[in-house]
C-alpha cells in the first residue's frame, strides 16, 4: 500500500485531531498548501478505502477518524513485515534482521559472550 | 485408462514424483545426520551446500524424468528389464491408480505452496510500502521508523530497504548505529530477503523439522556474511560482536527468557555462532567438493535404479 504525500499529511492530522469532516480538513490545510475541497474529499475517501480511516455520516457529511493509532499501526507493520507465514523469527522470516527479534536469548549466555569479547579486547590491548 | 503421449507424460511426471520423494528422504537423512557438521563449513561453502541440498530433489527429478522420457521415446525402456531404470507400463496411465492419486495430490500441494507464497509475497510488498510511507528517509534506501521498538532489518525483494527504529537509535551509540546500518546494507546488496523467500519455498517441500533446520542454517550463513562485510579499519570484529550482544540484550530486556527447546536452542546458537565467528574462534573448513559430487551422483543413481523397485513394492499393497 503506497501513501501519497497528502495522504500522509491527512493521516497525521487525524492522529492529532481525533476526528474531522472534509470542511475542517480543508480549512486547516488550504492556507498552508492550497488545493480544492474536492482534492481533500477524494484523499480522505482513498484513505478510507485503504482501510486506514473509519467514517460516520453526521448530517450531510462524513466524519473521519483514524482506525488505529500511529504507534499501533507502526508496531503492527513492523511485526507483520518481520514475521512470515510460518512463525515468528524461526529463521524463515522474509527479512534479514541485525539481531533475532525472537527475544529468546538466555541472560547467562549474553553475559558469557560479553565476558568473552571483553577478554579478547584485553588480550588485544596487551599485545598493542 | 489413458494411453499414448499423454499417458507417457503423466507416467514421466509420476516417475519424477517418486524420484523427488526418494531424494527428499535422502536429503532429510543427510540434514538430520550432519546438522552440526554444517556449522564447521566456511560460510560460502555452507551456503552453496544448502542451496544444493534444497534444489537437488528438483534437479534429480528433472534428470530422471528426462531419462525415462528419452528412453520411452527410443523404445529402450522395456528391451532390457535388468537395465538401471525401467518402468513397466509407461504407455498407459489411470487417474484411479496410486500413480494418479499421488500425482493429483502432488499437483494440489504444489499449487497450494505456489499460491500461498505468492499471496505472502503480495501482502509483504503492500505492508512494506505502507511502512516506508510512515518512515523517514535517512539515507539512500535507509529509513528510520518512528517507534520505540528495538529493531533493525532489511526487507523488500526487488529493491531491498534498510530500516532502523528510533528506539534502536536512541539506545545505541553512533559507532554502533554505523555497524548496524552497514550490516543491513550488506544484506540489501546481496538481496538476502529475496533469497530467503526463494529458499523458504524450496524448504517448504520438506517436513517442518528439516525445513526449519535448513532455514536456520541459511539465516546464520547470511548473517555471518553480512557481519563479515562490516569489518573494516573503523569497525573491528570485536566492535561488531559487542554491538550484536548489546542489541540482543536490548531485545531481551523486559521479557521473560523462555526455556530453550530445540529450535530456541538453535536460535540462541545463531547468536553464539555469530559472535564466535567474529572472534575467530571457529575453525571453519571448505566443503570437500569431490565427496559432495560423489554423494550426489551416488544418490542420483540409487534413486534412478530404485524408482521401479519402489513402484513394484508399492504395487504389492496398492492396485494400479
Amino acid at each position: 500500500m503506497k501513501l501519497g504525500e497528502l495522504e500522509k499529511l491527512l493521516l497525521h492530522y487525524l492522529w492529532q485531531h481525533e476526528c474531522a469532516d472534509v470542511k475542517k480538513v480543508y480549512a486547516y490545510f488550504e492556507p498552508k498548501r492550497g488545493g480544492s475541497l474536492n482534492t481533500y474529499q477524494s484523499t480522505l475517501d482513498r484513505l478510507y478505502k485503504k482501510g486506514l480511516l473509519a467514517r460516520q455520516k453526521e448530517g450531510h457529511a462524513f466524519v473521519y477518524r483514524a482506525r488505529v493509532e500511529r504507534h499501533q499501526l507502526i508496531g503492527q507493520l513492523i511485526k507483520s513485515v518481520t514475521t512470515d507465514f510460518v512463525g515468528e523469527d524461526d529463521g524463515s522470516s522474509l527479512i534479514a534482521a541485525f539481531s533475532s527479534m525472537s527475544q529468546e536469548f538466555n541472560v547467562d549466555q549474553l553475559n558469557q559472550l560479553e565476558s568473552l569479547i571483553e577478554l579478547q579486547k584485553q588480550k588485544l590491548n596487551q599485545k598493542g | 485408462m489413458l494411453d499414448g503421449t499423454l499417458a507417457l507424460l503423466l507416467n514421466v511426471l509420476a516417475i519424477a514424483l517418486v524420484c523427488f520423494a526418494l531424494h527428499n528422504v535422502a536429503v532429510s537423512a543427510i540434514v538430520s545426520l550432519l546438522n552440526q557438521r554444517f556449522l564447521q563449513l566456511q560460510v560460502p561453502s555452507r551456503k552453496a551446500t544448502l542451496w544444493l541440498l534444497v534444489s537437488v530433489p528438483w534437479l534429480s527429478a528433472l534428470c530422471t524424468a528426462s531419462y525415462f522420457y528419452y528412453a520411452a521415446n527410443n523404445n529402450t525402456l522395456f528391451e532390457n528389464q535388468t537395465s538401471v531404470a525401467h518402468w513397466h507400463h509407461v504407455d498407459t496411465f489411470s487417474w484411479l491408480s496410486w500413480h494418479g492419486l499421488t500425482l493429483a495430490s502432488a499437483i494440489g500441494f504444489l499449487s497450494y505452496i505456489v499460491i500461498t507464497r505468492i499471496a505472502t509475497f503480495s501482502r509483504h510488498r503492500s505492508e512494506l510500502a505502507h511502512l516506508v510511507a510512515l518512515s523517514e528517509r535517512i539515507g539512500s534506501n535507509t529509513y528510520e521508523i518512528q517507534s520505540t521498538d528495538i529493531a533493525a532489518f532489511t526487507a523488500g525483494f526487488i529493491k531491498p530497504k534498510c530500516f532502523i527504529t528510533q528506539g534502536m537509535r536512541q539506545q545505541t551509540t553512533e559507532q554502533e548505529q554505523t555497524i548496524i546500518l552497514k550490516h543491513e546494507i550488506a544484506h540489501a546488496k546481496r538481496r538476502d530477503p529475496f533469497k530467503k523467500w526463494l529458499f523458504s519455498i524450496l524448504c517448504a517441500f520438506y517436513i517442518p523439522t528439516i525445513s526449519k533446520r535448513l532455514s536456520l542454517h541459511m539465516t546464520l550463513a547470511m548473517e555471518q556474511e553480512a557481519d563479515n562485510a562490516v569489518i573494516c579499519s573503523e569497525n573491528s570484529s570485536l566492535d561488531i560482536a559487542g554491538t550484536l550482544v548489546k542489541v540482543a540484550r536490548l531485545n531481551a530486556s523486559g521479557n521473560t527468557i523462555k526455556n530453550t527447546d530445540m529450535v530456541a536452542n538453535f536460535g540462541a546458537d545463531v547468536l553464539e555462532q555469530r559472535v564466535y565467528f567474529l572472534l575467530g574462534q571457529l575453525n571453519l573448513k571448505p566443503v570437500n567438493k569431490l565427496l559432495m559430487l560423489i554423494i550426489i551422483i551416488a544418490t542420483f543413481f540409487l534413486c534412478l535404479s530404485s524408482v521401479d523397485g519402489l513402484h513394484h513394492f508399492i504395487e504389492a499393497v496398492f492396485k494400479h
